[in-house]
């Protein structure tokens, strides 16, 4: 059991407070908007920050342990890689040894043609890569990893996120993920930890917290628009068509605009308050200015439970 | 139609092409002269400057070795202080950089000369500063430790840090990661560092003047040779100042170069 416990000493300009518990052999997405404090947290975790409270991992307590004594693998997010070094060489160096020979990590990174060449001559993607096999090829138990599929198009995301999920079920290791992309947390993270102006505004398992926020600041931080009632529409869950079950909204079209085979349709309803629809091609598509009806999921946040 | 060859345009007579040189000739002045010395006059060199080339060498080595014992940490560590130690650090270093090299002279000689308790206290353990080389080392690493130590400071700080921390996080102790990733990293820095202090040390006269007239070295030497033997010879010496001071600033240079490619 990963035992996450630890906020920002006072006299320290930084600010972050964080308690959450993550199970051996999973992944915890950190998610929020730029400057929400996923990097700092990671950083105090790693031990780059001093941080107050507790940091337990399965009995052994982190915070006696120097950031370079913390077994830990370790993705930056502008990478960290040694520029004259080769990938066969940031391999080679790491401490406790590789999961599996250097030539099979090489390779599961595409990078075995390249093993002899300086990081500082790999592109972008490349020395993201050889940055996450760096963090996941250690046999360490805790991988704290800072947007690091952000840089790969869509087939190495994949690639990647396989491996990585591979890695922390072989080494039944704890993973923290930061990242934008909620495809990447609802494919890779068994739980979600929403994070905002460094505080952690709501904590649980994925799915459970995309499909029912607990409170209106975790709703906006996963892309649902509020409206009157407390009701919470997420663009992705609207629909042209009515069911039992689903609230209906009417809005004023104010602009649609072209996305996966659709469109993105955004609104306001009666009160003046924005939303968005993500609705197929299947119908015609509303000038700008005709009122439109639209069906979602009827979610009502409770008004006490706000999250502050 | 046949269109006649292409020709080379020529290429504008701007201000930049016409002063280029003129002003770079201007601030060599010193170079050329030196040369023009060399190519009219007889070269023989003035008494005693084979010595002198030789305690200035040495000396400046000895000077050296000791900037890089206290310079190189004290850059590190002030390069990871906090913002009001780097304050604190900058301002501290600004007084030896901004004396005059003489009374810098006059400051060791209040320090380590015989009249001083410290002085008297080192002479009293056999360590005797004024007239020694060991003073003469001490006069070139104060005058060329505080230029070190602010350009290797400078490369320090450059150094991303989001490198070192995964260095760390990798499993390197700080001390490896300084050896095998810091090092390397901020060499062309530190090349530089260097050269700006072997250029001070070697051609240190304003302290050692003061601190140590003797053994002589090359700046000295200069001095005594003008003033005994006329301009003459007292260039000659210069002339082999330059040539054994230039070298490690050319590495220096080179390394940068090279490591910027």
């Amino acid at each position: 059991m990963l035992r996450v416990d630890l906020a920002a000493p006072p006299s320290t300009p930084w600010r972050f407070a964080a308690r959450f518990e993550l199970e051996a052999g999973s992944v915890l997405a950190l998610h929020g908007p730029s400057g929400a404090g996923k990097t700092t947290l990671l950083r105090a975790v790693a031990g780059l920050l001093p941080a107050d409270g507790a940091l337990d991992l399965d009995g052994a307590d982190y915070r006696r342990l120097q950031a370079w004594q913390r077994p830990i693998g370790w993705v930056p997010q502008r990478q960290g890689l040694i520029p004259h070094w080769t990938p066969e060489q940031h391999l080679l160096a790491l401490g406790g040894g590789l999961a599996v020979n250097v030539a099979t990590a090489l390779e599961r990174l595409d990078l075995l043609r390249l093993r002899n060449r300086p990081a500082r001559e790999l592109s972008f993607g490349e020395r993201q890569r050889l940055a996450l096999g760096r963090a996941v090829f250690a046999r360490r138990p805790l991988f704290l990893l800072d947007e690091p599929f952000s840089a790969l198009d869509a087939a190495a995301r994949l690639e990647m996120g396989d491996l990585l999920m591979e890695r922390v079920a072989e080494e039944k290791a704890y993973a923290l993920l930061a990242t934008h992309d909620l495809h990447e947390v609802q494919r890779l993270c068994q739980r979600l930890c929403l994070i905002a102006e460094g505080k952690v505004v709501a904590e649980g398992p994925t799915e459970s917290l995309l499909h029912g926020p607990p409170n209106a600041r975790a709703a906006e931080l996963l892309g649902y628009h509020l409206l009157g009632g407390g009701i919470a529409v997420h663009p992705a869950t609207a629909s042209w068509q009515g069911a039992p079950g689903l609230a209906t909204v009417d809005g004023v079209v104010l602009r649609a605009l072209p996305r996966d085979f659709g469109w993105r349709v955004e609104m306001r309803d009666a009160a003046g308050r924005h939303f968005a629809a993500d609705l197929g091609q299947d119908r015609r598509l509303p000038a700008v200015g005709e009122t439109l009806r639209v069906y979602f999921p009827d979610l009502r946040l409770s008004p006490s439970a706000d999250g502050e | 139609m046949i269109r006649p060859p292409l020709r080379p345009r020529p290429r504008p007579v701007t201000a930049r092409r016409l002063l280029l040189w003129p002003l770079a000739g201007i601030v060599t002045l010193p170079l050329w002269a030196l040369l023009l010395h060399a190519g009219t006059a007889f070269v023989r060199l003035p008494p005693g400057s084979a010595a002198a080339t030789g305690i200035s060498v040495s000396s400046s080595i000895a000077a050296l070795l000791l900037t890089f014992l206290v310079g190189l940490p004290l850059a590190w560590w002030a390069a990871s202080a906090g913002q009001r130690t780097q304050r604190l650090l900058e301002l501290l270093l600004a007084v030896p950089l901004l004396m005059p090299p003489l009374v810098l002279g006059l400051v060791l000689a209040y320090v380590f000369g015989p009249t001083a308790s410290f002085g008297q206290w080192l002479e009293g353990l056999g360590i005797g500063v004024t007239n020694s080389f060991l003073g003469l080392t001490l006069a070139g690493f104060y005058e060329a430790s505080p230029y070190f130590v602010y350009a290797a400071w400078a490369a320090f700080s450059a150094l991303d840090r989001d490198v070192l921390e995964a260095a760390w996080l990798a499993g390197m102790t700080p001390a490896k990661a300084f050896r095998l990733v810091a090092l390397p990293l901020a060499a062309p820095g530190l090349a530089v560092a260097s050269a700006m202090a072997w250029a001070r040390t070697i051609g240190a006269f304003g302290a050692p003047i003061v601190l140590a007239y003797h053994p002589t070295g090359l700046p000295v030497g200069i001095w005594i040779a003008l003033s005994e033997f006329g301009l003459g010879p007292a260039l000659q010496l210069a002339l082999v100042l330059v040539a054994i001071a230039l070298p490690l600033p050319l590495l220096a240079m080179g390394v940068a170069r090279r490591a910027a490619r």
